[in-house]
């Protein structure tokens, strides 16, 4: 492999790069036009997802530490649009502005970097590092506040969390390497079916999926998510709970569906059972929240419950792993979307409590429909982006004959279906205490406006979607 | 000319104008686009009767196009024999509680809203042919029909908003799961009703009992199918007097089309097999909820739940199996929804003077009112069933048609009647008879604006009691044909 080649292979991922640098610098240098460097980062952003067109073509990387395959190509997708969400989310977050700015945004793009080598990797090392620079990036932004003793609490839980959990998921693989002899995910699935079943195998199993169980706040891994959600800067509990569960996702995909062949090792039930406890318990956790951050913090949980069921069908049914991509696509634009109303309306009332968002639906008519549009589309009611990724997964049930599934997932979205409605109850239905509009900044407009968009056309005109993720072919 | 999408969509013309052009705080123009949208539909289901043949019971005024083919969803539209009366009762109804409408001016723009949004749904649920399709509208009706209760209702009505909408949400969730179990039971894989009506009737025996029982569910919440009525009650009595006509005369009436287009004909094994308890439930509703009904004090609780008491007529009469079963079924569907439509109207004439609903409060306003009272009467005698009017006729065929199959139940649904005219005679003594309560002595008389969005349910009480074949010649073919489907060949 020449130069040329390498470069080609990760082109996106140098302009991002050398984007982050470009914004460190112009901080440390310029520190007068700190107003520029967010609209800077966005641009990166922006030409970077520009470029993945050009740079999708199939190809295995750096002797196998990474490919690019429609599934990375698709999984970066997702991770740049949040980032670039999350960006916009920032520039008008009140707490945020003017307060190191520069740092602030330049660790949000080497976030993005990280994230971008997550979903391509397919060497256990690669997943550790990119893992790490993902995760370093995550614990530093969540602490950014660091004034505010909630955010810093909320960083040393997640940190002291993650370092535990990263532990683990480095000594699983280690053991896999001792079992296996290799860190090339198709290597470990050779070796694997070669060897059978072994207590070892099962062990370093159970570890990697504490490690990125962690990551998608799977329960019993979640108790880090609530609190950290909740004391993060908001536009970075939205990229928690989404960019961040992304990657998390695609090297559950990727580690699964590669490297434990069923034949050798049947992981499904265990993963049955850990992602019926995940919506069950987030969904009835969430009912008793009385702060928006938690309620979709445990909602987040909930949500990831439900695209584990695509991952656990995956082998069963043709329709399991587009259906986890549907849903993942669907719950990015209204779980940012949701965060953007959240930030609008704690910049004018400095509060987070749901109770303070009665009589909304006056102070601030279009925030107020919009949030409601998105919890909507959350309770998965058509014609919008929630209720496809919904109708997806229980069309995934059932064509696996997993009935039971199923019967738990209609359950969990009638419990999810009543905290939902209490949020739009609190707006629409109860009367406030002031009458006094609420403006929304320009930023968190075009956010709203896009994750409005995106849950709407997903609704109603889900066809390129599916078409799209009923191609991904992975390692089977 | 598609106009089965016009009509559906007219109302989110309505909508999409309101909301974007018109200022909130403009009542009068919000109302007046509201009322007039809700009339549109009105004139194009008048279209649609006109151009429909009803001795054809194929389907008709098909619209077909590829939506998510990927999924092998279509958008696609079409109607029959059991599909045009529901899109005229909704059209009527929906403009007659436009017109109960008109003193809302509370959030105004946002009424007018969530209303239209309401008829897009009812619309597109009764003329959809795909099963995908149809869901998507079914629960489309769900979301306004929250606020517009949870806003504009009573004192409870933050509780009656969400039990409605969850209750609502399970049997959704339920029916779901049953299409999908449709759709992945055939080859190819299919939502479209056409296609799957003479496909399903092979399925294994299991599958379409247990299936059945999953969309069932769906339905028998929305009819109401006791014991999941209880939704029912604290929903109307709370809601504002149009959504409670909406509620009664179209949303029920979408539980019991959906057992005539896809539960039945499309599962005949499982209807075959569930028959009896379906026949069951029904007496029970018949005769329980007539017991309840009799126990309230409140006049609009009182019409609920006699409101759930005929809707046992229609499980019975299906459970029959027969033509005529089937045909009075069906005639109950229409004229429980234009008379409980009418008494929900008749409750709100009384409650917008008097502000009670106590039964007990009222007497003697015959004297006051007399207009009124004489409407309360003829509507009141349409619910208990005398003939001439067009209860008697739907509940006469139901029996009749149910009673070579379960004479039993037949006759103990009689009793429910009895009760039914036990109470409703009771409920007109109490209010329309005795001395005159001495608080309402200054009552005015119904408005000309109230009068005139009862006589067209009076017009079609009549109409339908003294002639019934002017709906049961538009239904029967389609019924006949349906029977034949689920294997009891008819003479046409």
């Amino acid at each position: 492999m020449s130069y040329a080649e390498y470069l080609a292979a990760i082109g996106p991922e140098i302009a991002l790069t050398i984007a982050a640098l470009l914004v460190m610098s112009i901080d440390a240098l310029w520190p007068r036009s700190v107003r520029a460097i967010p609209w800077i980062g966005i641009a990166g952003l922006l030409v970077t997802l520009a470029m993945l067109p050009m740079f999708r073509a199939e190809r295995v990387a750096f002797s196998g530490l990474l490919v690019i395959d429609p599934l990375a190509v698709l999984f970066k997708v997702i991770a740049l649009i949040s980032v670039i969400l999350v960006a916009l989310l920032s520039i008008s977050h009140r707490p945020l502005r003017g307060f190191h700015e520069g740092e602030y945004h330049t660790l949000l793009l080497f976030f993005a970097v990280g994230l971008m080598f997550l979903v391509g990797a397919a060497h256990l090392l690669m997943i550790y590092l990119a893992l790490e620079m993902v995760s370093l990036a995550a614990y530093l932004l969540t602490g950014h506040l660091k004034l505010d003793p909630r955010s810093s609490e909320a960083a040393l839980k997640y940190y002291l969390f993650g370092a535990l959990c990263s532990g683990l998921f480095l000594y699983g693989a280690s053991i896999l390497f001792g079992l296996t002899g290799t860190l090339h995910l198709d290597g470990i699935a050779e070796a694997v079916r070669a060897s059978g079943l072994s207590a070892a195998l099962l062990a370093a199993l159970v570890l990697m999926l504490i490690g990125l169980g962690f990551k998608i706040a799977m329960v019993p891994f979640h108790l880090w998510a609530p609190d950290a959600y909740e004391g993060a800067p908001t536009p970075i509990t939205a990229l928690l709970s989404v960019a961040s569960k992304a990657g998390g996702f695609a090297v559950l995909l990727r580690v699964l569906a590669v490297a434990f062949p069923l034949e050798a090792l049947d992981w499904q039930p265990m993963l049955w059972v850990l992602c019926v406890v995940t919506m069950s318990l987030g969904n009835v956790i969430a009912v008793r929240q009385g702060n928006i951050k938690r309620l979709l913090a445990y909602s987040s949980i909930a949500q990831a419950g439900y695209v584990l069921v695509g991952v656990v069908l995956m082998r069963q049914t043709p329709a399991g792993l587009p259906s986890a991509m549907i849903y993942l696509i669907a719950y990015l634009f209204m779980n940012i979307g949701a965060f953007a109303v959240v930030i609008v309306v704690s910049n004018a009332l400095g509060s987070d409590k749901i109770e303070d968002y009665r009589g909304l639906a006056r102070r601030a008519p279009l925030a107020s429909a919009s949030l409601a549009v998105f919890l909507v589309s959350l309770t998965g009611i058509p014609p919008l982006a929630g209720f496809i990724g919904k109708f997806y997964l229980f069309a995934a049930t059932i064509d696996a004959h997993a009935y039971w599934l199923a019967v738990i997932m209609g359950v969990n979205s009638v419990v999810a279906a009543f905290y939902y409605f209490r949020v739009v109850r609190a707006m629409y239905l109860d009367a406030g205490k002031s009458e006094e509009p609420i403006g929304t900044a320009r930023p968190l407009q075009v956010a709203v406006g896009v994750t409005l968009l995106g849950t709407f056309v997903i609704g109603v005109w889900p066809q390129p979607f599916l078409l799209f993720a009923a191609a991904l072919p992975l390692g089977f | 000319m598609p106009l089965l999408t016009i009509t559906t969509f007219t109302p989110l013309v309505g909508l999409l104008l309101i909301l974007l052009f018109v200022d909130g705080r403009r009542v009068n123009t919000v109302r007046w686009m509201g009322v007039i949208f809700s009339f549109l539909p009105l004139l194009l289901s008048a279209a649609i009767v006109a151009v429909h043949q009803p001795s054809n019971p194929d389907f008709q005024l098909v619209e077909r196009l590829s939506w998510i083919p990927a999924l092998g969803i279509e958008y696609h539209l079409g109607v029959d024999g059991i599909s045009v009366p529901m899109v005229v009762l909704t059209a009527l109804l929906s403009f007659v509680a436009a017109l109960g409408s008109w003193n809302i001016t509370d959030r105004a723009k946002e009424y007018w809203i969530f209303f239209l949004l309401l008829q897009v749904g009812m619309f597109g649920t009764f003329v959809s042919l795909d099963l995908f399709l149809f869901y998507v509208f079914w629960e489309i009706v769900l979301v306004p029909m929250y606020f517009l209760i949870g806003i504009w209702g009573g004192p409870r009505r933050e509780y009656s908003a969400i039990k409605f909408f969850l209750f609502t949400l399970v049997g959704s969730v339920a029916m779901l799961i049953g299409f999908l179990a449709i759709y992945f039971a055939v080859e190819p894989h299919t939502f479209s009703i056409p296609v799957l009506l003479g496909r399903t009737g092979s399925l294994p025996h299991t599958l379409q009992s247990v299936v059945f029982l999953a969309i069932f569910l769906g339905f028998a919440i929305k009819v109401p199918v006791v014991p999941f009525h209880t939704w029912l009650p604290d929903a109307h009595v709370e809601a504002p007097t149009p959504i409670s006509v909406i509620l009664a005369g179209v949303l029920l009436k979408m539980g019991t089309y959906g057992f005539f287009r896809i539960g039945f004909p499309l599962l005949p094994e499982g209807a075959r097999q569930w028959s009896f308890a379906f026949a069951v439930l029904g007496v029970i509703g018949i005769v329980y909820t007539a017991y309840v009904a009799m126990a309230q004090r409140d006049f609009k609780k009182l019409v609920a739940y006699s409101s759930v008491s005929h809707m046992g007529f229609v499980l019975l009469g299906m459970a029959g199996f027969t033509l005529v079963g089937f045909s009075g079924a069906y005639f109950m569907t229409v004229s429980h929804g234009v008379l409980s439509g009418a008494m929900f109207l008749c409750v709100g004439v009384l409650y917008d003077r008097t502000h009670t609903r106590d039964l007990d409060a009222f007497g003697g306003l015959m004297a006051r009112m007399p207009i009124y009272g004489g409407m309360l009467i003829l509507f009141s005698c349409g619910a208990l069933g005398l003939p001439g009017l067009s209860g008697f006729v739907a509940e006469f065929l139901s029996l009749l048609g149910a009673f070579g199959r379960h004479p039993w139940l037949v006759g103990i649904s009689v009793l429910g009647i009895v009760i039914t005219a036990a109470f409703m005679l009771l409920m007109m003594r109490r209010v329309l008879m005795g001395p005159l309560n001495e608080r309402w002595a200054n009552l005015s008389d119904i408005s000309a604006r109230e009068l005139w969005s009862l006589i067209p349910l009076a017009v079609a009480t009549i109409a339908l009691g003294v002639f019934p074949p002017l709906l049961m010649h538009i239904t029967d073919p389609t019924l006949a044909r349906m029977l034949g489907i689920i294997g009891f060949e008819v003479a046409p």
